[in-house]
């Protein structure tokens, strides 16, 4: 399935313009060029403002700004990157401003539930193991819940957990876009599984245990 | 008995329907006598759709699309023609003398398939690059040095003229010294002049 989607892509890198081409388009003042490139990358751009923002004005503001700050800095775009992986990084840098500029409280985060998200946290505290890992397929909460304790986290953490676990990037990859070591993503990774879990752990309520 | 640093490390492959009969039969009754391991299981249950996957990524939202997988990122298995480096594709067209448009975008898919090749097998690195390629230089400039500059006489040259060595021996061993000084001049003991 691999080497088939390689090979979809290889032989659309011949028959149609390559980001490159088109990047150079653009450089000469072809604005036909650049609207190219935004409609190939646009839902890309998106579904990384999506990570972090939910709400759908906010994503798009952000996606169109992505577009923007590319547009101006067309220029200093190096041909050995693949334009997407350079999109990706304005956009996730883009969205790191924003969260830092609207810090959430972890206080506002219990008055935000939904009922079906207050009743997988009842289920949380009820149910054995067992139910819990089965329930967990079915609902849909669950992943919403989880992101709403990530909102509550440093904009650091949620950048770095977002990155790692949504985006599926690698640590070098992280390190490549934010502009931290290695090291640094590492232990900020670890730090920000910490922080989840310190708050997941305060909607469990204390159980007593049976033997 | 399993003790509650092992229950932890298998909370994982527990929520993954990885864990075989035995030990997840020991995790649960771990789980059932431990207050403190049955919160924590509860607290990762609740991070676990998101940190490991889990069943609701599995379910279809927030996963990255298929098509989309990795595409901007270098493809690891990309269908290269065995080109040794992407300057011989194009003089291998030049030389041959292929103008047409066929030829200049069959080189252009070589060009691409090797840059692709190099890129995915070394990623960008300047640096290193800079500081690999300085350091060939260096070792070139001290092998032509060596190798042209000798010296003005040499051990086998020595060895052939004996007296040289004998001479060599006689003369005092003072460079260590430095530059010999004056003597001093004599210090008269008439204090009162």
């Amino acid at each position: 399935m691999r080497r088939v989607l390689a090979f979809k892509r290889f032989a659309r890198s011949v028959s149609e313009p390559s980001d490159q081409d088109l990047v150079a388009g653009a450089l000469n003042g072809e604005s036909a060029s650049f609207a190219e490139l935004a409609t190939r990358h646009r839902a890309r751009v998106e579904r990384i403002c999506q990570r972090f923002f939910s709400d759908a004005e906010q994503v798009r503001d952000l996606a169109q700004e992505t577009f923007i700050h590319a547009y101006g800095g067309l220029k200093g775009y190096r041909a050995e990157i693949p334009f997407g992986a350079w999109l990706r990084a304005i956009a996730t840098n883009l969205c790191y401003d924003e969260l830092r500029r609207r810090r959430r409280r972890p206080e506002e985060l219990v008055a935000d539930f939904s009922a079906a998200e207050a009743n997988w946290v009842g289920l949380i505290n009820t149910a054995t193991p067992e139910q819990l890992v089965e329930a967990a397929e079915e609902r849909r909460e669950a992943k919403t819940l989880a992101d709403k304790l990530l909102a509550t986290l440093k904009p650091e953490d949620r950048l770095v957990l977002t990155l790692q676990n949504g985006e599926e990037m690698s640590v070098s990859e992280i390190a490549g876009i934010v502009g931290w070591s290695e090291a640094k993503v590492k232990i900020r990774a670890f730090r920000a599984r910490q922080a989840l879990r310190r708050q997941a752990a305060r909607l469990v309520k204390p159980r007593k245990a049976e033997n | 008995m399993m003790n509650c640093f092992e229950a932890r490390q298998d909370f994982v492959r527990f929520w993954q329907r990885a864990l075989d009969g035995e030990r997840r039969r020991d995790l649960l009754a771990h789980l059932k006598g431990c207050s403190k391991c049955d919160r924590a299981f509860r607290a990762f249950a609740l991070t676990a759709p998101m940190l490991h996957g889990g069943s609701a990524a599995a379910a279809g939202f927030a996963a990255r699309p298929a098509s989309e997988n990795r595409s901007d990122a270098m493809p690891e298995e990309f269908p290269t023609p065995e080109v040794g480096h992407p300057a011989l594709a194009g003089l291998a067209f030049d030389v041959s003398g292929l103008r047409s448009a066929d030829a200049r975008r069959a080189a252009e898919i070589l060009r691409r398939a090797s840059v692709y090749r190099l890129a995915a097998r070394h990623p960008l690195r300047p640096w290193r690059d800079a500081a690999a390629g300085l350091s060939a230089v260096a070792a070139a400039v001290l092998l032509l040095y060596f190798s042209l500059a000798t010296p003005s006489q040499s051990f086998d040259d020595l060895l052939a003229t004996p007296d040289s060595i004998s001479e060599a021996a006689t003369q005092p061993d003072t460079d260590f010294l430095g530059p010999q000084m004056a003597p001093m001049p004599a210090v008269s003991n008439d204090i009162a002049g």
